[in-house]
């Protein structure tokens, strides 16, 4: 996991995150993610899957564990500082 | 057992006719078994065939009749709960090994704090010397998220016997000491890496299995797509079956071409193949985590008129045979689950395309789940519809029958569903929830939750449901009275508890029985010896009018004990006898009737016990050490425990008596209460100086600071017996005699609070340690003016062992009483009853082991001086058989020649 410098992250408050994942997913597995928005972009030979949405731990942790279950390997998971 | 525990998660899943050999998995499983692995871990994500390469491997161990016998328990998410994950783990040993862990899990059902250390140990134990070895497989553990559980596990696999090896399938490493486990070679590992389909398996599966006729190209190519992922392959292949010959290449150069998610991909190929009835039924019963026909009639609220009508029987049948996912979960094919992976998949669909639906369904579920009884799942089918005002009245009206069953945790459960406003905001729930509170230990939580409900019921006052008010008024009040028995404020609860009686309408017999029997034990923790008599007779006739049999029996039980005290041992026999026939009566059902007679036996063996008829106070009790194993009732297996072991001193068997005594030590120890601990010492110490080991007896005083300047107490008067008797027993030894004035100061002051208390039992008890205080000192003619006392206070009631389990120094006194004819009669029939005891007894009871009928025939032609051939002929075995039997009866007489043997029988009247 990475992170864009030091804000006020903590366990209790929901914040930004941008999931990436191999492979293209459509939209309609926005509200399955917990209303995070899917967007597809190229990656070097194929797609990658942004998922983007607010969330406090304890929901990225399950969404995490959906992925994980559904035979997804993860790419990254980032902190978007701000929003 | 408790009334919801799900036999379907202890089966071992059946697999599919046609499944994939998996030889070199199977050959590694195999191989950490023999190298005496502790732990097999079968570590993936989902759909990688854990499961069903688990099964399939305890299948092919079943089938080859080799070692171990295998248990299998499925976890869900409801298992977080340590007390009933160990519930399910003994459940699951049991349908292997049916008289395992039978006293742990008669602690784990009964209320009260477990200690679960020691239920493991005593399980372990258990474990241990199991003839043939065990392999439970705890099949999904990544549900378990408990700490607490993670920490029993741990436990358990740190003191793991070699008789049982654990099988763990989860998709997530659990918080075990894996690392540890690996660096010892303890562990044996199967992991992604192991599990995915090679390429060969890929072909035998597309090509054999599910019958396709796909070229060696297209199986490479769908190996690659799904990288082995089996689920990935199976949906593939169900897609494949319903296809065109011609169109396979075309499908699978546009699948593995795509980018989209397997399985996004897949589900919809395979869903959109299905009618649209069948379809709309996936999707509705994905909610559910265990199907059956009507189940699922009920969710899909099928019409039953309706002209293509199948039932959900046929359908749930219908998908088994089609590979789609499902499991059965009996062997009757009544219940199945979905595939985990397909369940979240067609969850997904159904939240994509129904979501609307979603609370109904769960509303139809939560219905039919109750009207069949099962009401966790129905509180949890509410729950999640949403319904909070369905789940609240469902824990409202079942907590209390749940709790009777002894099902505390799930009790708990339900209240942390629950949001707390809506509890603190109900009156009945509130109370119900202080219930849970107090049986789960947590006494300290209780009062807070009956004030809440008080606050309520003041605020509701002009409301017209006074009836319910007073009802729930009358809860409060009773529980506030046990929590001031366990709070050490006996006097305040019998204020309370006698307002209460005054409150409570004549006719609610059941009601007021019990709080009599509350209200008998407050005035007996007090002292009030003759008022905790009148109220236990009172709720013993009340119980046993309300038909409420069982209160009745635990009634009898306090009855009989207080009974004794009060030295009425003929009243004590017809208590228990009315009890017995009570039992037989029309108002006792067919399987209850075994249990109270039983009981009540039990509970009259105490006074047989007195009464020096050993025999039958043995029998009885034993029968109700059983009953009390096998219907959770705690603390009569360990006063069942406790009494056998003096049974077995009194005959002179001290081995038999300090294991008994070890075996109540450890029943206590998996649920202490301060109750049973006081029994429990009391025992030790009368066993101890029954043995002379006068030593510990002195140090167990010392330890817990006692002396004879102690404060007395009637809640700890049996400590103060034993007291007396360890500091008569030490000041014997003593020339100065400090130590036997002190003693006799005790007894005499203990004397006098039992003579007003009326507690004629522990007068005749104290009389004699005063008599025998008094003769150590040298004081034969008080001490024999003492002993007439008890003897005159004792024979009409027939007390015996009271005298007898003094040993010789009132053996001695004795004989001096009848020499003086000092109530000469009955000192003699005692002592009558020493000289007899070893003769008049049935042999069984002074053999540790009692002859077989074989060895018995033996022993009589031993006796008649044949040869061992000759007996080898007489009764047709080999002669080797007639040695083995001779050595027995050796062993067992713990003789070593031929003429001891037949002159110790004679003396046993064997022959």
């Amino acid at each position: 996991m990475t992170k864009n410098g030091m804000g006020k992250l903590t366990l209790h408050q929901p914040a930004t995150y941008q999931i990436k994942v191999p492979g293209h997913l459509d939209a309609s597995w926005a509200e399955w993610a917990g209303g995070m928005t899917v967007a597809v972009e190229a990656g070097d030979d194929s797609p990658i899957t942004i998922l983007t949405g607010i969330l406090d731990q304890a929901a990225l942790h399950g969404l995490l564990r959906r992925l994980y279950s559904l035979g997804l390997p993860l790419i990254s998971v980032q902190w978007i500082e701000g929003d | 057992m408790s009334g919801d525990l799900l036999q379907t998660k202890l089966y071992v899943p059946r697999l599919r006719p046609f499944l994939v050999p998996r030889h070199h998995l199977i050959e590694k499983l195999n191989q950490g078994l023999q190298q005496g692995c502790k732990l097999t871990l079968v570590s993936a994500p989902a759909g990688f065939g854990k499961t069903t390469l688990i099964a399939d491997w305890g299948l092919r161990i079943s089938e080859s009749e080799a070692i171990p016998k295998l248990c299998w328990l499925s976890l869900d998410e409801g298992d977080n709960d340590l007390n009933s994950f160990l519930i399910y783990f003994i459940a699951a040993l049991q349908t292997v090994e049916p008289d395992i862990g039978l006293e742990p899990l008669a602690a784990l059902q009964s209320s009260g704090a477990t200690n679960s250390d020691a239920v493991l140990m005593a399980l372990l134990n258990e474990i241990a010397s199991l003839p043939q070895p065990l392999a439970l497989i705890l099949d999904d553990y990544h549900v378990i998220e408990s700490h607490s559980i993670d920490e029993a596990l741990t436990f358990l696999l740190d003191h793991l016997p070699a008789t049982l090896h654990l099988v763990i399938t989860t998709r997530i490493d659990p918080a075990l000491p894996l690392a540890r486990l690996r660096g010892r070679g303890q562990l044996t590992e199967l992991r992604v890496a192991d599990l995915r389909f090679t390429h060969d398996e890929v072909a035998t599966f597309l090509n054999q299995m599910m019958n396709l006729e796909i070229s060696a190209e297209n199986i490479a190519a769908l190996g690659a797509r799904t990288e082995g992922w089996i689920t990935g392959l199976q949906l593939a292949a169900l897609s494949l079956q319903e296809r065109d010959p011609e169109r396979v290449t075309s499908f699978i150069q546009s699948f593995t071409g795509t980018h989209h998610h397997i399985l996004d991909y897949l589900v919809e190929e395979v869903l959109q193949q299905q009618p649209p009835r069948l379809q709309s039924f996936l999707l509705q019963t994905s909610i559910l985590t265990r199907l059956t026909g009507s189940l699922c009639e009920a969710v899909c609220a099928f019409e039953n008129d309706s002209p293509n009508h199948s039932d959900g029987h046929t359908l749930l049948n219908r998908l088994a045979k089609s590979n789609l996912f499902i499991v059965p979960l009996d062997d009757e094919r009544r219940w199945y689950r979905y595939h985990h992976l397909f369940a979240d998949l067609l969850r997904f669909r159904l939240q994509q395309e129904q979501a609307n639906m979603i609370p109904e369904l769960h509303c139809r579920a939560s219905k039919w789940h109750e009207e069949h009884g099962f009401i966790d799942r129905a509180i949890r089918h509410a729950i999640a519809a949403d319904d909070l005002e369905q789940a609240a009245r469902l824990v409202d009206e079942h907590s209390h029958p749940a709790h009777e069953r002894g099902e505390v945790s799930t009790v708990r459960g339900w209240f942390e569903l629950l949001p707390d406003e809506m509890v603190r905001s109900d009156p009945s729930l509130s109370i119900a929830c202080a219930w849970n509170l107090f049986l789960n230990g947590q006494i300290g939580a209780v009062e807070d939750r009956l004030q809440d409900a008080e606050t309520l019921l003041a605020k509701q006052t002009t409301s017209v449901k006074n009836e319910q008010a007073g009802e729930l008024f009358g809860k409060i009040s009773a529980l506030r009275v046990i929590l001031f028995g366990t709070q050490g404020k006996p006097r305040r609860g019998i204020e309370l508890a006698q307002q209460l009686l005054e409150y409570i309408p004549e006719a609610n017999l059941s009601w007021r029985g019990i709080v009599l029997l509350m209200l008998g034990g407050l005035f007996r923790d007090v002292g009030n010896i003759t008022q905790a008599s009148r109220s236990f007779a009172e709720a013993v006739t009340i119980l046993q009018a309300a038909e409420n049999s069982l209160a009745a029996v635990m009634a009898v039980e306090r009855l009989v004990r207080v009974l004794v005290m009060q030295g009425q041992l003929v009243q004590a026999v017809e208590v228990c006898t009315e009890m017995i026939d009570a039992s037989t009566g029309p108002n006792v059902q067919g399987k209850q009737q075994v249990l109270i007679s039983d009981m009540s036996r039990a509970i009259m063996s105490n006074v047989l016990y007195e009464r020096n008829q050993l025999v039958d106070a043995e029998m009885y009790v034993r029968q109700g050490i059983k009953q009390a194993k096998r219907g959770g009732f705690f603390q009569s297996l360990v006063f069942g425990q406790i009494l056998l072991a003096r049974i077995l001193q009194a005959r002179g068997d001290a081995d038999g008596a300090n294991m008994l005594l070890q075996a109540a030590i450890k029943s206590y120890q998996m649920n202490p209460t301060q109750w049973v601990h006081k029994a429990v010492t009391s025992c030790q110490v009368q066993l101890w100086l029954a043995q002379k080991e006068f030593d510990a007896a002195s140090r167990w005083a010392q330890e817990n600071s006692l002396n004879a300047k102690v404060e007395l107490n009637p809640k700890n008067e049996f400590e103060h017996f034993s007291l007396a008797r360890v500091l008569i027993t030490e000041g014997r030894a003593e020339p100065d005699g400090k130590t036997l004035a002190k003693a006799l100061e005790l007894t005499k002051r203990l004397t006098l609070s039992a003579e007003s208390a009326g507690r004629m039992g522990h007068l005749i008890e104290l009389l004699i340690l005063q008599a025998l205080a008094l003769d150590a000192q040298g004081n034969l003619d008080q001490a024999l003016s003492c002993l007439e006392r008890a003897l005159v206070l004792a024979e009409p009631q027939g007390f015996v062992r009271i005298f007898l389990d003094k040993g010789n120094p009132i053996i001695h006194l004795l004989k001096e009483a009848a020499r003086r004819n000092i109530a000469a009669e009955y000192a003699i029939k005692l002592l009558n009853q020493i000289d007899t005891d070893s003769q008049s007894d049935t042999p069984s009871s002074i053999l540790i082991e009692p002859l077989s009928d074989r060895e018995l025939e033996v022993l009589h032609l031993m006796a008649q001086d044949l040869s061992y051939r000759e007996i080898a002929n007489q009764i047709v075995v080999s002669l080797n058989t007639v040695r083995t039997h001779v050595k027995n009866i050796y062993s067992k007489l713990m003789v070593h020649k031929r003429s001891e043997a037949v002159a110790k029988a004679r003396e046993l009247n064997l022959l």
